[in-house]
Protein backbone atom coordinates (compact mmCIF):
# COMPACT_ATOMS: atom_id res chain seq x y z
CA UNK A 1 0.00 0.00 0.00
CA UNK A 2 2.98 2.25 0.55
CA UNK A 3 3.60 1.80 -3.17
CA UNK A 4 0.20 3.23 -4.09
CA UNK A 5 1.52 6.67 -5.14
CA UNK A 6 4.12 4.99 -7.34
CA UNK A 7 1.46 2.71 -8.71
CA UNK A 8 -0.75 5.70 -9.51
CA UNK A 9 2.09 7.37 -11.39
CA UNK A 10 2.73 4.20 -13.39
CA UNK A 11 -0.98 3.88 -14.21
CA UNK A 12 -1.14 7.50 -15.33
CA UNK A 13 1.94 7.22 -17.52
CA UNK A 14 0.75 3.96 -19.11
CA UNK A 15 -2.71 5.38 -19.74
CA UNK A 16 -1.31 8.55 -21.30
CA UNK A 17 1.07 6.59 -23.51
CA UNK A 18 -1.62 4.20 -24.73
CA UNK A 19 -4.09 7.00 -25.40
CA UNK A 20 -1.51 9.12 -27.20
CA UNK A 21 -0.62 6.20 -29.46
CA UNK A 22 -4.26 5.39 -30.17
CA UNK A 23 -4.98 9.07 -30.79
CA UNK A 24 -2.08 9.22 -33.21
CA UNK A 25 -3.36 6.17 -35.04
CA UNK A 26 -6.76 7.84 -35.27
CA UNK A 27 -5.01 10.73 -37.03
CA UNK A 28 -4.94 13.27 -34.27
CA UNK A 29 -2.16 15.57 -35.40
CA UNK A 30 -2.38 18.85 -33.56
CA UNK A 31 0.14 19.09 -30.69
CA UNK A 32 -2.34 21.08 -28.65
CA UNK A 33 -4.81 18.24 -28.98
CA UNK A 34 -2.25 15.82 -27.56
CA UNK A 35 -1.64 18.17 -24.65
CA UNK A 36 -5.38 18.33 -24.02
CA UNK A 37 -5.60 14.55 -24.06
CA UNK A 38 -2.73 14.32 -21.57
CA UNK A 39 -4.26 16.90 -19.27
CA UNK A 40 -7.70 15.31 -19.50
CA UNK A 41 -6.19 12.04 -18.34
CA UNK A 42 -4.40 13.85 -15.53
CA UNK A 43 -7.81 15.00 -14.34
CA UNK A 44 -9.53 11.62 -14.43
CA UNK A 45 -6.97 8.87 -14.09
CA UNK A 46 -5.37 9.56 -10.67
CA UNK A 47 -8.78 10.12 -9.09
CA UNK A 48 -10.11 6.95 -10.66
CA UNK A 49 -7.21 4.83 -9.40
CA UNK A 50 -7.24 6.35 -5.89
CA UNK A 51 -11.00 6.07 -5.43
CA UNK A 52 -11.19 2.51 -6.78
CA UNK A 53 -8.33 1.46 -4.50
CA UNK A 54 -10.08 3.03 -1.53
CA UNK A 55 -13.25 1.15 -2.36
CA UNK A 56 -11.29 -2.08 -2.81
CA UNK A 57 -9.66 -1.81 0.61
CA UNK A 58 -12.81 -0.96 2.52
CA UNK A 59 -15.60 -2.61 0.55
CA UNK A 60 -13.97 -5.50 -1.27
CA UNK A 61 -13.27 -6.63 -4.78
CA UNK A 62 -16.85 -6.84 -5.97
CA UNK A 63 -17.56 -3.25 -4.95
CA UNK A 64 -14.39 -2.22 -6.66
CA UNK A 65 -15.48 -3.81 -9.92
CA UNK A 66 -18.83 -2.05 -9.82
CA UNK A 67 -17.20 1.26 -8.97
CA UNK A 68 -14.71 0.85 -11.83
CA UNK A 69 -17.55 0.66 -14.32
CA UNK A 70 -19.18 3.76 -12.89
CA UNK A 71 -15.91 5.66 -12.66
CA UNK A 72 -14.91 4.73 -16.19
CA UNK A 73 -18.24 5.98 -17.50
CA UNK A 74 -17.75 9.23 -15.61
CA UNK A 75 -14.22 9.52 -16.97
CA UNK A 76 -15.51 9.06 -20.52
CA UNK A 77 -18.11 11.77 -20.00
CA UNK A 78 -15.65 14.22 -18.42
CA UNK A 79 -12.97 13.66 -21.02
CA UNK A 80 -15.55 13.78 -23.78
CA UNK A 81 -16.67 17.16 -22.53
CA UNK A 82 -13.08 18.41 -22.44
CA UNK A 83 -12.47 17.18 -25.96
CA UNK A 84 -15.70 18.79 -27.16
CA UNK A 85 -14.68 22.16 -25.76
CA UNK A 86 -11.00 22.12 -26.63
CA UNK A 87 -9.99 19.69 -29.33
CA UNK A 88 -9.34 20.79 -32.89
CA UNK A 89 -9.68 17.22 -34.07
CA UNK A 90 -13.17 16.92 -35.53
CA UNK A 91 -13.05 13.69 -37.52
CA UNK A 92 -14.47 11.70 -34.67
CA UNK A 93 -17.11 12.98 -32.32
CA UNK A 94 -15.56 13.94 -28.98
CA UNK A 95 -17.52 11.57 -26.79
CA UNK A 96 -16.87 8.69 -29.14
CA UNK A 97 -13.20 9.60 -29.20
CA UNK A 98 -13.18 9.63 -25.41
CA UNK A 99 -14.91 6.26 -25.38
CA UNK A 100 -12.41 4.72 -27.79
CA UNK A 101 -9.39 6.06 -25.95
CA UNK A 102 -10.62 5.01 -22.53
CA UNK A 103 -11.81 1.62 -23.71
CA UNK A 104 -8.52 0.84 -25.38
CA UNK A 105 -6.43 1.93 -22.42
CA UNK A 106 -8.64 -0.13 -20.09
CA UNK A 107 -8.46 -3.33 -22.11
CA UNK A 108 -4.82 -3.02 -22.98
CA UNK A 109 -4.26 -2.52 -19.29
CA UNK A 110 -5.98 -5.83 -18.55
CA UNK A 111 -3.91 -7.52 -21.22
CA UNK A 112 -0.67 -6.16 -19.88
CA UNK A 113 -1.72 -7.27 -16.41
CA UNK A 114 -2.36 -10.80 -17.64
CA UNK A 115 0.99 -10.94 -19.34
CA UNK A 116 2.90 -9.65 -16.37
CA UNK A 117 1.10 -11.67 -13.70
CA UNK B 1 -12.92 8.39 -43.53
CA UNK B 2 -13.42 4.83 -44.74
CA UNK B 3 -9.87 4.00 -43.72
CA UNK B 4 -10.46 5.47 -40.28
CA UNK B 5 -13.62 3.49 -39.83
CA UNK B 6 -11.93 0.29 -40.93
CA UNK B 7 -9.03 0.97 -38.61
CA UNK B 8 -11.43 1.65 -35.78
CA UNK B 9 -13.32 -1.55 -36.42
CA UNK B 10 -10.11 -3.52 -36.50
CA UNK B 11 -9.00 -2.04 -33.23
CA UNK B 12 -12.29 -2.68 -31.50
CA UNK B 13 -12.20 -6.29 -32.62
CA UNK B 14 -8.60 -6.58 -31.48
CA UNK B 15 -9.44 -5.08 -28.12
CA UNK B 16 -12.36 -7.38 -27.56
CA UNK B 17 -10.88 -10.59 -28.87
CA UNK B 18 -7.55 -10.57 -27.09
CA UNK B 19 -8.92 -10.19 -23.52
CA UNK B 20 -11.71 -12.66 -24.25
CA UNK B 21 -9.16 -15.14 -25.55
CA UNK B 22 -6.94 -14.58 -22.56
CA UNK B 23 -9.82 -14.85 -20.14
CA UNK B 24 -11.27 -17.90 -21.80
CA UNK B 25 -7.91 -19.57 -21.77
CA UNK B 26 -7.38 -18.92 -18.10
CA UNK B 27 -10.00 -21.42 -17.11
CA UNK B 28 -9.42 -24.02 -19.82
CA UNK B 29 -9.07 -27.47 -18.29
CA UNK B 30 -6.14 -29.72 -19.06
CA UNK B 31 -7.56 -32.47 -21.17
CA UNK B 32 -6.07 -35.29 -23.17
CA UNK B 33 -8.41 -35.52 -26.10
CA UNK B 34 -8.63 -38.65 -28.13
CA UNK B 35 -10.56 -40.02 -31.06
CA UNK B 36 -13.03 -42.84 -30.56
CA UNK B 37 -15.29 -44.83 -32.83
CA UNK B 38 -18.87 -45.83 -32.05
CA UNK B 39 -18.89 -49.61 -31.75
CA UNK B 40 -22.46 -50.11 -30.66
CA UNK B 41 -24.39 -51.19 -33.74
CA UNK B 42 -27.50 -49.49 -32.38
CA UNK B 43 -25.64 -46.24 -31.93
CA UNK B 44 -23.95 -44.56 -28.98
CA UNK B 45 -26.33 -43.24 -26.38
CA UNK B 46 -25.69 -39.54 -25.84
CA UNK B 47 -27.31 -36.92 -23.66
CA UNK B 48 -26.97 -33.18 -23.41
CA UNK B 49 -27.00 -33.08 -19.64
CA UNK B 50 -25.87 -35.95 -17.44
CA UNK B 51 -28.16 -34.99 -14.61
CA UNK B 52 -31.21 -34.24 -16.66
CA UNK B 53 -31.04 -36.90 -19.34
CA UNK B 54 -33.69 -35.66 -21.70
CA UNK B 55 -32.90 -34.83 -25.35
CA UNK B 56 -30.87 -37.97 -25.80
CA UNK B 57 -29.75 -39.09 -29.21
CA UNK B 58 -27.95 -42.05 -30.72
CA UNK B 59 -24.72 -41.24 -32.52
CA UNK B 60 -24.63 -43.67 -35.45
CA UNK B 61 -22.49 -46.76 -35.51
CA UNK B 62 -18.93 -46.32 -36.82
CA UNK B 63 -18.94 -42.53 -36.34
CA UNK B 64 -15.66 -41.03 -35.28
CA UNK B 65 -15.95 -38.64 -32.35
CA UNK B 66 -13.45 -36.53 -30.46
CA UNK B 67 -13.64 -37.03 -26.70
CA UNK B 68 -12.56 -33.92 -24.85
CA UNK B 69 -13.64 -34.64 -21.34
CA UNK B 70 -14.81 -37.55 -19.23
CA UNK B 71 -17.25 -37.64 -16.40
CA UNK B 72 -18.20 -40.87 -14.68
CA UNK B 73 -18.98 -43.35 -17.46
CA UNK B 74 -19.46 -40.71 -20.14
CA UNK B 75 -17.23 -38.78 -22.51
CA UNK B 76 -18.00 -35.35 -23.82
CA UNK B 77 -18.02 -34.92 -27.55
CA UNK B 78 -19.22 -32.44 -30.09
CA UNK B 79 -21.77 -33.79 -32.52
CA UNK B 80 -23.81 -31.76 -34.96
CA UNK B 81 -22.75 -28.55 -33.31
CA UNK B 82 -23.78 -29.57 -29.79
CA UNK B 83 -21.89 -31.04 -26.86
CA UNK B 84 -23.10 -34.45 -25.79
CA UNK B 85 -22.19 -36.89 -23.07
CA UNK B 86 -21.72 -40.22 -24.76
CA UNK B 87 -21.52 -43.58 -23.05
CA UNK B 88 -17.92 -44.73 -23.12
CA UNK B 89 -18.94 -48.35 -23.28
CA UNK B 90 -20.42 -47.64 -26.71
CA UNK B 91 -17.10 -46.28 -27.93
CA UNK B 92 -13.69 -47.63 -28.61
CA UNK B 93 -10.59 -45.46 -28.81
CA UNK B 94 -8.96 -45.42 -32.20
CA UNK B 95 -5.37 -45.49 -30.98
CA UNK B 96 -4.09 -48.78 -29.64
CA UNK B 97 -2.59 -47.66 -26.38
CA UNK B 98 -0.89 -44.67 -24.92
CA UNK B 99 2.06 -44.51 -22.66
CA UNK B 100 2.73 -41.49 -20.54
CA UNK B 101 5.51 -39.18 -21.54
CA UNK B 102 8.03 -37.90 -19.07
CA UNK B 103 8.18 -38.26 -15.34
CA UNK B 104 4.60 -37.41 -14.62
CA UNK B 105 2.91 -34.77 -12.59
CA UNK B 106 2.45 -36.61 -9.36
CA UNK B 107 3.27 -39.93 -7.86
CA UNK B 108 0.77 -41.05 -5.28
CA UNK B 109 -0.26 -44.24 -3.62
CA UNK B 110 -3.78 -45.44 -4.19
CA UNK B 111 -5.71 -48.04 -2.39
CA UNK B 112 -7.98 -50.34 -4.31
CA UNK B 113 -10.88 -51.80 -2.43
CA UNK B 114 -13.46 -54.44 -2.70
CA UNK B 115 -13.87 -54.68 -6.43
CA UNK B 116 -10.37 -53.63 -7.35
CA UNK B 117 -9.60 -51.72 -10.51
CA UNK B 118 -9.05 -52.95 -14.04
CA UNK B 119 -6.03 -51.97 -16.08
CA UNK B 120 -6.77 -50.38 -19.42
CA UNK B 121 -4.57 -49.76 -22.42
CA UNK B 122 -5.32 -46.06 -22.40
CA UNK B 123 -6.64 -43.42 -20.03
CA UNK B 124 -10.26 -44.05 -20.79
CA UNK B 125 -12.81 -46.82 -20.64
CA UNK B 126 -13.07 -46.38 -24.37
CA UNK B 127 -9.79 -48.24 -24.60
CA UNK B 128 -9.55 -51.99 -24.33
CA UNK B 129 -8.59 -53.58 -21.07
CA UNK B 130 -5.05 -54.92 -21.00
CA UNK B 131 -4.64 -58.47 -22.17
CA UNK B 132 -5.79 -60.90 -19.56
CA UNK B 133 -8.34 -58.53 -18.00
CA UNK B 134 -5.93 -57.72 -15.21
CA UNK B 135 -7.64 -56.42 -12.12
CA UNK B 136 -5.85 -54.90 -9.16
CA UNK B 137 -6.67 -57.06 -6.19
CA UNK B 138 -8.85 -55.41 -3.56
CA UNK B 139 -6.82 -54.11 -0.66
CA UNK B 140 -3.73 -53.52 -2.78
CA UNK B 141 -1.83 -50.28 -2.81
CA UNK B 142 -0.44 -49.15 -6.13
CA UNK B 143 1.85 -46.32 -7.00
CA UNK B 144 0.38 -44.12 -9.66
CA UNK B 145 2.35 -41.86 -11.94
CA UNK B 146 1.21 -39.53 -14.67
CA UNK B 147 -1.95 -38.67 -12.94
CA UNK B 148 -4.09 -36.73 -15.36
CA UNK B 149 -7.17 -34.70 -14.89
CA UNK B 150 -9.55 -37.30 -16.17
CA UNK B 151 -8.61 -39.25 -13.04
CA UNK B 152 -6.63 -41.92 -14.74
CA UNK B 153 -3.22 -43.04 -13.54
CA UNK B 154 -0.53 -45.13 -15.15
CA UNK B 155 0.56 -48.00 -12.92
CA UNK B 156 2.68 -51.07 -12.96
CA UNK B 157 1.00 -53.98 -11.26
CA UNK B 158 2.51 -57.43 -11.07
CA UNK B 159 4.77 -56.59 -13.99
CA UNK B 160 1.94 -55.36 -16.18
CA UNK B 161 1.67 -51.72 -17.13
CA UNK B 162 -1.57 -50.00 -17.81
CA UNK B 163 -3.97 -47.25 -16.92
CA UNK B 164 -6.31 -47.41 -14.01
CA UNK B 165 -9.32 -45.23 -13.38
CA UNK B 166 -8.53 -43.66 -10.04
CA UNK B 167 -12.16 -43.27 -9.11
CA UNK B 168 -12.54 -46.99 -9.51
CA UNK B 169 -10.25 -47.34 -6.58
CA UNK B 170 -13.03 -45.89 -4.49
CA UNK B 171 -16.23 -47.70 -5.09
CA UNK B 172 -19.28 -45.48 -5.08
CA UNK B 173 -17.14 -42.44 -4.51
CA UNK B 174 -19.37 -39.42 -4.31
CA UNK B 175 -19.40 -37.12 -7.29
CA UNK B 176 -18.38 -33.95 -5.57
CA UNK B 177 -15.51 -35.27 -3.56
CA UNK B 178 -12.89 -32.73 -2.72
CA UNK B 179 -9.97 -35.05 -2.81
CA UNK B 180 -9.78 -38.66 -3.78
CA UNK B 181 -6.15 -39.04 -2.92
CA UNK B 182 -5.20 -41.56 -0.35
CA UNK B 183 -2.01 -40.72 1.42
CA UNK B 184 -0.09 -43.15 3.46
CA UNK B 185 0.91 -41.65 6.75
CA UNK B 186 4.15 -42.81 8.21
CA UNK B 187 4.52 -42.09 11.86
CA UNK B 188 2.91 -38.73 11.64
CA UNK B 189 0.23 -39.37 14.16
CA UNK B 190 -0.56 -41.29 17.24
CA UNK B 191 -4.11 -42.47 17.43
CA UNK B 192 -5.76 -43.76 20.51
CA UNK B 193 -9.24 -45.00 20.94
CA UNK B 194 -11.15 -43.43 23.78
CA UNK B 195 -13.89 -46.03 23.72
CA UNK B 196 -14.40 -49.40 22.07
CA UNK B 197 -14.90 -48.74 18.38
CA UNK B 198 -16.03 -50.95 15.53
CA UNK B 199 -14.30 -50.27 12.26
CA UNK B 200 -16.05 -49.93 8.93
CA UNK B 201 -15.12 -51.78 5.79
CA UNK B 202 -14.67 -48.67 3.63
CA UNK B 203 -15.18 -44.94 3.89
CA UNK B 204 -17.82 -44.94 1.21
CA UNK B 205 -19.87 -47.97 2.14
CA UNK B 206 -19.39 -47.65 5.89
CA UNK B 207 -20.59 -51.10 6.72
CA UNK B 208 -19.50 -52.38 10.08
CA UNK B 209 -16.88 -55.07 10.21
CA UNK B 210 -16.22 -57.45 13.06
CA UNK B 211 -13.04 -55.60 14.00
CA UNK B 212 -13.49 -54.04 17.43
CA UNK B 213 -10.67 -51.97 18.83
CA UNK B 214 -10.80 -51.71 22.61
CA UNK B 215 -10.69 -48.41 24.43
CA UNK B 216 -7.34 -46.78 25.08
CA UNK B 217 -5.54 -48.72 22.41
CA UNK B 218 -2.92 -47.15 20.23
CA UNK B 219 -3.54 -47.99 16.60
CA UNK B 220 -1.56 -47.50 13.45
CA UNK B 221 -2.83 -44.99 10.97
CA UNK B 222 -2.30 -46.03 7.40
CA UNK B 223 -4.41 -44.06 4.95
CA UNK B 224 -6.81 -41.25 4.87
CA UNK B 225 -9.65 -40.44 2.53
CA UNK B 226 -11.61 -37.25 2.33
CA UNK B 227 -15.22 -38.17 1.75
CA UNK B 228 -16.22 -34.52 1.62
CA UNK B 229 -14.85 -31.34 3.22
CA UNK B 230 -16.55 -32.23 6.48
CA UNK B 231 -15.78 -35.91 6.66
CA UNK B 232 -12.43 -37.56 6.55
CA UNK B 233 -11.84 -41.24 7.10
CA UNK B 234 -8.68 -43.00 8.14
CA UNK B 235 -7.65 -46.55 7.60
CA UNK B 236 -6.62 -48.04 10.89
CA UNK B 237 -4.56 -51.13 11.36
CA UNK B 238 -5.14 -53.20 14.46
CA UNK B 239 -3.68 -56.63 15.11
CA UNK B 240 -2.98 -57.19 11.43
CA UNK B 241 -6.47 -56.19 10.33
CA UNK B 242 -7.61 -53.01 8.63
CA UNK B 243 -10.73 -50.99 8.89
CA UNK B 244 -11.94 -47.45 8.48
CA UNK B 245 -13.22 -44.86 10.86
CA UNK B 246 -14.10 -41.20 10.75
CA UNK B 247 -11.16 -39.11 11.90
CA UNK B 248 -13.23 -36.46 13.61
CA UNK B 249 -15.10 -38.82 15.82
CA UNK B 250 -13.81 -36.98 18.86
CA UNK B 251 -15.87 -39.02 21.27
CA UNK B 252 -14.10 -42.20 20.23
CA UNK B 253 -10.74 -41.23 18.89
CA UNK B 254 -7.92 -39.14 20.17
CA UNK B 255 -5.34 -38.01 17.71
CA UNK B 256 -1.99 -36.53 18.44
CA UNK B 257 0.09 -35.20 15.57
CA UNK B 258 3.83 -35.31 15.18
CA UNK B 259 5.31 -32.05 16.44
CA UNK B 260 8.94 -33.01 16.33
CA UNK B 261 9.74 -30.49 13.65
CA UNK B 262 7.60 -27.75 15.13
CA UNK B 263 9.98 -26.87 17.97
CA UNK B 264 7.24 -26.87 20.55
CA UNK B 265 8.11 -27.06 24.18
CA UNK B 266 6.09 -27.40 27.29
CA UNK B 267 6.90 -25.70 30.55
CA UNK B 268 5.54 -26.94 33.83
CA UNK B 269 4.05 -24.34 36.12
CA UNK B 270 3.80 -26.89 38.86
CA UNK B 271 5.05 -30.47 38.99
CA UNK B 272 3.60 -32.40 36.07
CA UNK B 273 3.08 -36.14 36.04
CA UNK B 274 4.19 -38.18 33.05
CA UNK B 275 2.09 -41.25 32.32
CA UNK B 276 2.93 -44.29 30.31
CA UNK B 277 -0.39 -44.11 28.43
CA UNK B 278 -2.52 -41.14 27.65
CA UNK B 279 -5.45 -42.03 29.80
CA UNK B 280 -4.43 -41.62 33.39
CA UNK B 281 -7.06 -43.93 34.78
CA UNK B 282 -5.28 -46.95 33.44
CA UNK B 283 -1.78 -45.62 33.54
CA UNK B 284 1.45 -46.13 35.28
CA UNK B 285 3.24 -43.02 36.38
CA UNK B 286 6.68 -43.07 34.85
CA UNK B 287 8.04 -39.70 35.76
CA UNK B 288 7.56 -36.08 36.81
CA UNK B 289 8.45 -32.79 35.23
CA UNK B 290 9.37 -30.43 38.07
CA UNK B 291 7.94 -26.94 38.14
CA UNK B 292 9.62 -24.44 35.85
CA UNK B 293 11.27 -27.24 33.90
CA UNK B 294 10.87 -27.43 30.19
CA UNK B 295 10.54 -30.42 27.89
CA UNK B 296 10.07 -31.22 24.23
CA UNK B 297 6.64 -31.99 22.88
CA UNK B 298 6.71 -34.82 20.38
CA UNK B 299 3.03 -35.36 19.66
CA UNK B 300 0.09 -33.14 20.39
CA UNK B 301 -3.45 -32.55 19.40
CA UNK B 302 -3.89 -29.48 17.26
CA UNK B 303 -7.64 -29.41 17.31
CA UNK B 304 -9.82 -28.08 20.05
CA UNK B 305 -11.57 -31.19 21.21
CA UNK B 306 -12.89 -29.82 24.45
CA UNK B 307 -11.27 -30.49 27.77
CA UNK B 308 -9.65 -33.77 26.96
CA UNK B 309 -6.16 -33.14 25.72
CA UNK B 310 -2.92 -34.93 26.06
CA UNK B 311 0.47 -34.53 24.61
CA UNK B 312 3.41 -36.85 24.31
CA UNK B 313 6.60 -35.39 25.68
CA UNK B 314 10.20 -36.21 26.19
CA UNK B 315 11.92 -35.17 29.42
CA UNK B 316 15.24 -36.47 30.71
CA UNK B 317 15.15 -39.81 28.85
CA UNK B 318 11.53 -40.34 29.74
CA UNK B 319 8.89 -40.32 27.01
CA UNK B 320 5.28 -40.38 27.96
CA UNK B 321 1.96 -38.61 28.13
CA UNK B 322 1.00 -35.55 30.10
CA UNK B 323 -2.44 -34.22 30.64
CA UNK B 324 -2.57 -30.63 29.53
CA UNK B 325 -6.13 -29.83 30.38
CA UNK B 326 -5.42 -28.47 33.79
CA UNK B 327 -4.42 -24.83 33.86
CA UNK B 328 -2.91 -25.27 37.25
CA UNK B 329 -0.33 -27.56 35.86
CA UNK B 330 0.79 -25.91 32.73
CA UNK B 331 0.87 -22.66 31.02
CA UNK B 332 -1.76 -23.39 28.54
CA UNK B 333 -2.68 -21.78 25.33
CA UNK B 334 -6.13 -23.05 24.71
CA UNK B 335 -5.52 -22.54 21.07
CA UNK B 336 -2.69 -24.97 21.21
CA UNK B 337 -3.60 -27.08 24.18
CA UNK B 338 -1.00 -26.42 26.74
CA UNK B 339 1.83 -26.01 24.31
CA UNK B 340 4.02 -23.02 24.07
CA UNK B 341 5.79 -22.12 20.92
CA UNK B 342 9.40 -21.52 21.43
CA UNK B 343 9.37 -17.95 20.28
CA UNK B 344 10.09 -14.91 22.34
CA UNK B 345 9.86 -11.19 22.04
CA UNK B 346 11.33 -8.18 23.70
CA UNK B 347 9.74 -7.02 26.90
CA UNK B 348 10.46 -3.70 28.64
CA UNK B 349 9.38 -3.12 32.20
CA UNK B 350 7.41 0.05 32.65
CA UNK B 351 7.98 0.22 36.39
CA UNK B 352 9.95 -1.54 39.10
CA UNK B 353 8.68 -5.09 38.82
CA UNK B 354 8.74 -7.96 41.29
CA UNK B 355 9.71 -11.43 40.11
CA UNK B 356 7.51 -14.34 41.13
CA UNK B 357 8.64 -17.91 41.41
CA UNK B 358 5.73 -19.14 39.38
CA UNK B 359 2.41 -18.22 37.77
CA UNK B 360 0.16 -17.21 40.67
CA UNK B 361 3.12 -18.10 42.82
CA UNK B 362 5.14 -16.52 45.62
CA UNK B 363 6.85 -13.18 45.34
CA UNK B 364 10.59 -13.36 45.49
CA UNK B 365 12.70 -10.50 46.77
CA UNK B 366 14.10 -9.80 43.32
CA UNK B 367 12.96 -6.58 41.74
CA UNK B 368 13.60 -5.66 38.12
CA UNK B 369 14.03 -1.93 37.71
CA UNK B 370 12.00 0.16 35.33
CA UNK B 371 12.92 0.23 31.63
CA UNK B 372 14.88 -2.99 31.79
CA UNK B 373 14.84 -4.83 28.48
CA UNK B 374 14.30 -8.58 28.74
CA UNK B 375 13.40 -11.47 26.50
CA UNK B 376 9.93 -12.80 27.00
CA UNK B 377 9.50 -16.47 26.41
CA UNK B 378 6.11 -17.43 27.72
CA UNK B 379 2.91 -15.73 28.51
CA UNK B 380 -0.14 -16.77 30.44
CA UNK B 381 -3.42 -15.08 31.21
CA UNK B 382 -5.53 -15.79 34.21
CA UNK B 383 -9.01 -16.97 33.43
CA UNK B 384 -10.41 -13.78 34.92
CA UNK B 385 -8.39 -11.86 32.35
CA UNK B 386 -7.37 -9.18 34.78
CA UNK B 387 -3.73 -10.07 34.80
CA UNK B 388 -1.16 -11.66 32.63
CA UNK B 389 2.02 -13.46 33.47
CA UNK B 390 5.25 -13.31 31.52
CA UNK B 391 8.30 -15.48 31.79
CA UNK B 392 11.20 -13.14 31.14
CA UNK B 393 14.92 -13.43 31.28
CA UNK B 394 18.18 -11.74 30.54
CA UNK B 395 21.75 -12.19 31.77
CA UNK B 396 20.82 -11.02 35.21
CA UNK B 397 17.21 -12.01 35.84
CA UNK B 398 14.83 -14.83 35.07
CA UNK B 399 11.41 -15.56 36.38
CA UNK B 400 7.76 -14.61 36.20
CA UNK B 401 6.40 -11.13 36.29
CA UNK B 402 2.82 -10.16 36.74
CA UNK B 403 1.21 -7.53 34.65
CA UNK B 404 -2.30 -6.29 34.87
CA UNK B 405 -1.95 -4.87 31.40
CA UNK B 406 0.14 -6.07 28.56
CA UNK B 407 2.70 -3.77 27.07
CA UNK B 408 4.70 -4.61 23.95
CA UNK B 409 8.29 -3.49 23.53
CA UNK B 410 9.88 -0.63 21.57
CA UNK B 411 7.30 -0.68 18.75
CA UNK B 412 4.66 0.68 21.08
CA UNK B 413 6.05 3.85 22.55
CA UNK B 414 2.81 5.13 24.05
CA UNK B 415 2.14 4.83 27.74
CA UNK B 416 -1.31 3.40 27.25
CA UNK B 417 -1.98 0.00 28.76
CA UNK B 418 -3.80 -2.62 26.81
CA UNK B 419 -6.40 -4.84 28.40
CA UNK B 420 -6.53 -8.43 27.33
CA UNK B 421 -10.03 -9.26 26.18
CA UNK B 422 -11.74 -12.61 25.50
CA UNK B 423 -12.46 -14.18 28.81
CA UNK B 424 -11.93 -17.72 27.63
CA UNK B 425 -8.84 -17.16 25.59
CA UNK B 426 -5.27 -17.12 26.68
CA UNK B 427 -3.44 -14.72 24.45
CA UNK B 428 -0.10 -15.41 22.93
CA UNK B 429 2.19 -12.40 22.93
CA UNK B 430 2.68 -12.84 19.23
CA UNK B 431 -1.08 -12.68 18.63
CA UNK B 432 -1.41 -9.38 20.49
CA UNK B 433 1.59 -7.96 18.71
CA UNK B 434 0.09 -9.06 15.42
CA UNK B 435 -3.22 -7.38 16.32
CA UNK B 436 -1.43 -4.16 17.14
CA UNK B 437 0.59 -4.34 13.96
CA UNK B 438 -2.59 -4.85 11.96
CA UNK B 439 -4.23 -1.83 13.57
CA UNK B 440 -1.21 0.28 12.80
CA UNK B 441 -1.15 -0.99 9.26
CA UNK B 442 -4.84 -0.18 8.72
CA UNK B 443 -4.38 3.27 10.13
CA UNK B 444 -1.46 3.96 7.84
CA UNK B 445 -3.31 2.49 4.81
CA UNK B 446 -6.15 4.90 5.53
CA UNK B 447 -3.72 7.79 5.70
CA UNK B 448 -2.06 6.85 2.44
CA UNK B 449 -5.38 6.46 0.64
CA UNK B 450 -6.68 9.80 1.81
CA UNK B 451 -3.44 11.52 0.86
CA UNK B 452 -3.52 9.91 -2.58
CA UNK B 453 -7.09 11.02 -3.17
CA UNK B 454 -6.18 14.56 -2.11
CA UNK B 455 -3.13 14.60 -4.36
CA UNK B 456 -5.25 13.30 -7.24
CA UNK B 457 -7.72 16.14 -6.62
CA UNK B 458 -4.94 18.70 -6.64
CA UNK B 459 -3.54 17.29 -9.88
CA UNK B 460 -7.04 17.42 -11.38
CA UNK B 461 -7.49 21.07 -10.37
CA UNK B 462 -4.09 22.02 -11.76
CA UNK B 463 -4.86 20.20 -15.00
CA UNK B 464 -8.20 21.98 -15.36
CA UNK B 465 -6.44 25.26 -14.84
CA UNK B 466 -3.79 24.36 -17.43
CA UNK B 467 -6.40 23.29 -19.98
CA UNK B 468 -8.20 26.60 -19.58
CA UNK B 469 -4.98 28.52 -19.89
CA UNK B 470 -3.77 26.69 -22.99
CA UNK B 471 -7.07 26.93 -24.76
CA UNK B 472 -7.73 30.56 -23.86
CA UNK B 473 -4.27 31.46 -25.23
CA UNK B 474 -5.15 29.67 -28.42
CA UNK B 475 -8.43 31.53 -28.68
CA UNK B 476 -6.63 34.84 -28.27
Amino acid sequence: MINLPIWMIICLICTILIEIVIAYILRVKDKKDFVNIILANCITNPLLVAISTYINVYYGLFARRISMIILEILAIIIEGYIYKKNLNFKKIKPYILSFILNFSSYFLGILINHIIY
Amino acid sequence: MKKTKLLLLFFLLFLFIIPIYVNADMGAPEISTYTARVINKNGAESVLDLYEPKDSILIPYDTLVEITFEENEYGMTNYNGKSYYTKLSDLRAVSEETEPVGEGVESKNYYAWEEGAYLYKGPSKAYDKVDGNIQIKPGTTVNVRNYIKNAWGYVEYNGVKGWVYIYQCYKNAPYKEVSHLVDISEGNTKIYTLKDITLENSPTKQEKTNIVVPAFTEVQYKYEYMYNPHKKYICIEYEGKEGWHEIEDVDNLSIAYNCKNENISLIAVKDVTIYEKFNEENNNVIGTIPAKEECDVLYASIYYYGDESWCYVHYNDISGWVNTKGEDYLISERYNYGLISDKYSEYTTDSDTIIYDNVNGIETNVVISKDTVLSEKYTYTDSDNLSSWHYVFNDKYSGWIKNDFYKASSENTSNENTLIENTNEIIDDNLVEEKENNMQKLFSIQNILIICILVALIIAIISIFLIKKINSKENK
